[in-house]
């Protein structure tokens, strides 16, 4: 359950650069219960209606869950603080308007307003931080009080008109480009050469409790799914229509935040703090200061996912980032193993999170079923997902 | 434990402090001289069903102001927003009556549950107008609003004759509705059905579309285009104008081009007016808004004077269940390119708004100028 904080004091044996993806590879319950969830339910949308498991349709879904999953991935790092953010939607939202605000009725160039909108997000996040921290609010008033009000600076920015085209042809590209397949195919095997690389770097790290060093193919074999997957995955959607843009950048988001929570000082403090966060400052962890960043690049994430989502819809509204985003976004991350109480969770847990509950919301719409549904199935989900996954951990708690 | 304990119990104050606070807030609407009786300028409310639509916040408020301020300057207007939340709805009833309103004209967020907010006025004397959905079963002053099944046809016969131009007159089409349970919704679902039925026009798939939320609209619309195949459906039948802008992203992103399937909408929003002026949107429902909302106001100062309402704001009576509410239609009818040109001649659509920036070049190739 929790993350001993003599964890952050042997970084030595490691070398940061190996654990960029630190993927589980054994005796993580979540992340494995998601992905037979995965395996599951696609096997059920598939018999169903075959067309599920086109390449088309699958290429869609990257593409509707890549707002959600920043957002989710947003959240995993105050989950992490044993924190909340419930602000996240609103904040997109409102980054989304000052974007398209700024880019269309003022004129400033797409890649600036994307910049300022980010910027946006990140100050919010300081100001959620700081009340916080200062204060001792707990996180879930301030960011409740923010919900509101910044759904309500986000109708004010939008104006009486309440919504705006998206024409700027940059900004739509943001969702909407596919990449040319020489670079598909660059990034894919890179990425599982990567992936068996940094397995065998990590294992020489780690020397096993008895002395011995395991064979080579004992180490690679938990890999080879994922390597499989990626590429099976990236070879099928070059084929199609080619690699779509956002889905390369949600994963460079994915990656670049892995790396910085598993191989960077501030991110194993930030673990410490979720696990003990006296025991944390005692041993001389700047916990405020990591809290208040911790807010602000879940905010900074919130405005990049509202981004995103505004790219795709070719407009921004005054729903834009309410209704059910926040609790998908929340939803994800802890069915994908992420604690509620701080200390536990991976961005990767996150990702795998918005994929199973977009696969529920693209397989139902596919089967063309009242929404109802919908809600319904993706609570059940939820909540099954969490009880597996507290089955798994007291088992292994039991065995010790 | 103990100390996870004590801050849940403080979280759990500090959610109820939030509460009790929103509350105060909604209550207090301006608060300028507020005197009760009949007299020559009562104070008049505005009770808004949420903010998602821009219709109440950006056309009907603002000409209800303009016209109240036109007619009786000293009137005094109070004016919430509901969120979507018809159990808040019912509150800001209380709290404008609490404060004086002689008067409250509401676009009710549940017709039904705003019989609440009709009992509440009616034990206050106080005077309920309706616009848009009726209030059901309750005593109801006046009702402004439009021939609903008519504008699910005529939004319906639109898309028909679109089909026909382009050789598809039997569809088939995705039916893309609004909030389940909306009863305005039904009552254009059923119109438009009517006519697909009688010109035979095949739906293939038809989706409730929670909150009318467009996002959600652009993802059942790629899950048509996957489940249908790209050439398996020739128009869309849109309830409104987010979700038509959720349908036509939908169709982008699937390498169609929108101007060859025509998607239908309501509500004349600008980003709308603007699609259809690029050609990318065939068709929106137009409702004249701001006749409904400056004559709601004529009737809500006659009703709060306490004077007989002319007999040129009872167009029809319609029954709500319990009674026949005196009633005011107001003009709706089908813009697309062919003639939208003529709603800004009319000035019942606002060109400024809508052929600036990118859009400019595309007006005036329509002929519209600023």
């Amino acid at each position: 359950m929790t993350v001993s904080v003599s964890r952050s004091e042997q970084p030595q044996a490691v070398r940061p650069w190996s654990r960029l993806l630190a993927l589980p590879s054994g005796g993580d319950h979540g992340f494995r219960t998601v992905l037979i969830g995965i395996v599951g339910l696609w096997a059920l949308l598939y018999a169903l209606n075959p067309r599920f498991l086109t390449v088309g349709n699958l290429s869609n879904l990257l593409l509707q869950i890549a707002a959600v999953a920043v957002l989710s991935m947003g959240a995993v790092i105050v989950l992490l603080l044993g924190e909340i953010d419930l602000s996240m939607g609103s904040v997109s939202g409102l980054c989304a308007a000052v974007m398209a605000v700024v880019n269309s009725k003022i004129g400033v160039p797409a890649p600036l307003a994307i910049v300022a909108a980010i910027l946006c997000g990140v100050v919010i996040g300081v100001m959620h931080g700081v009340v916080v921290t200062r204060f001792g609010v707990p996180s879930f008033v301030v960011t409740l009080g923010g919900l509101l009000t910044w759904q309500g600076v986000q109708l004010a920015v939008l104006g009486e008109q309440g919504n705006l085209n998206i024409t700027d042809s940059f900004i739509v590209s943001l969702t909407s480009t596919y990449v040319p397949n020489w670079f598909g195919w660059t990034v894919t095997l890179l990425a599982s050469a990567y992936l068996l690389a940094s397995a065998l770097i990590h294992q020489r790290g780690h020397r096993h409790p008895s002395g011995e060093q395991p064979s080579w193919l004992k180490v690679l074999l938990p890999r080879i799914p994922v390597v499989a997957l990626v590429l099976i995955g990236g070879t099928l959607l070059i084929n199609h229509r080619g690699i779509p843009l956002v889905v390369l950048i949600v994963l460079a988001v994915a990656t670049l935040m892995s790396y910085v929570l598993t191989a960077r000082k501030v991110g194993r403090h930030l673990y410490a703090i979720g696990s003990n966060a006296e025991a944390a400052r005692r041993s001389g962890v700047r916990v405020d200061r990591i809290k208040v960043a911790a807010f602000a690049c879940t905010a900074g994430l919130a405005a990049l996912g509202g981004i995103l989502a505004a790219s795709r819809l070719f407009a921004v509204n005054q729903s834009s980032g309410q209704g059910s985003l926040l609790l998908l976004a929340i939803a994800g991350a802890v069915i994908g193993g992420v604690s509620l109480f701080g200390g536990v969770g991976t961005v990767w847990q996150a990702l795998l999170g918005s994929l199973l509950i977009g696969s529920i919301a693209n397989g139902m719409d596919l089967l063309s079923m009242p929404s109802s549904y919908r809600f319904t199935v993706t609570g059940a989900v939820l909540v099954l997902a969490v009880v597996i996954d507290a089955l798994a951990r007291r088992r292994a708690a039991q065995r010790g | 434990m103990n100390r996870s304990s004590l801050r849940r119990g403080r979280m759990v104050a500090a959610a109820v402090l939030i509460t009790t606070a929103s509350v105060a807030l909604t209550a207090c609407g301006d608060s300028d001289g507020g005197d009760s009786g009949k007299n020559a300028s009562p104070t008049i409310a505005y009770l808004a069903p949420e903010t998602i639509t821009p219709r109440y916040e950006a056309i009907e408020k603002p000409a209800l102001t303009k016209r109240l301020k036109e007619i009786c300057p000293d009137c005094r207007l109070i004016t919430a927003n509901a969120n979507s939340d018809p159990s808040q709805q019912l509150q800001q009833a209380e709290n404008v009556i609490a404060d004086g309103a002689k008067v409250i004209i509401t676009n009710p967020v549940d017709s039904k549950a705003a019989a609440g907010i009709a009992a509440r006025a009616e034990a206050n004397d106080v005077a309920v107008i309706s616009l848009g959905r009726l209030i059901q079963n309750a005593n109801v002053s006046w009702s402004l609003t439009m021939d609903t099944a008519q504008a699910g046809r005529d939004k319906a016969l639109s898309l028909a004759e679109a089909l026909a131009e382009q050789g598809h007159p039997k569809g088939p089409i995705v039916m893309i509705n609004g909030a389940p349970g909306d009863t305005d919704d039904a009552k254009m679902k059923q119109g438009a059905e009517e006519v697909f039925k009688e010109k035979g026009i095949e739906v293939a798939m038809r989706f409730d579309t929670p909150q009318w939320d467009p996002s959600k609209a652009q993802q059942e619309m790629d899950q048509a285009i996957t489940a249908l195949g790209r050439d398996g459906f020739f128009g869309v039948y849109s309830s409104n104008d987010g979700m038509a802008g959720g349908v036509i992203a939908a169709m982008k992103s699937a390498n169609i081009d929108p101007r060859t399937r025509p998607v239908t909408g309501l509500d004349n929003d600008v980003a709308a007016l603007q699609r259809i002026i690029t050609g990318e949107q065939y068709m929106t429902e137009f409702q004249d808004i701001v006749d409904e909302a400056t004559k709601a106001a004529d009737v809500a100062l006659h009703l709060g004077r306490g004077e007989e309402v002319p007999a040129q704001y009872k167009e029809a009576t319609v029954n709500n269940g319990k009674m026949d509410v005196p009633t005011y239609l107001f003009e709706i009818g089908p813009i697309n390119q062919k003639n939208i040109k003529q709603y800004f001649d009319e000035e019942k659509l606002d060109a400024s708004k809508v052929c600036s920036g990118d859009f400019v070049a595309a007006c005036q190739k329509l002929g519209i100028t600023v």
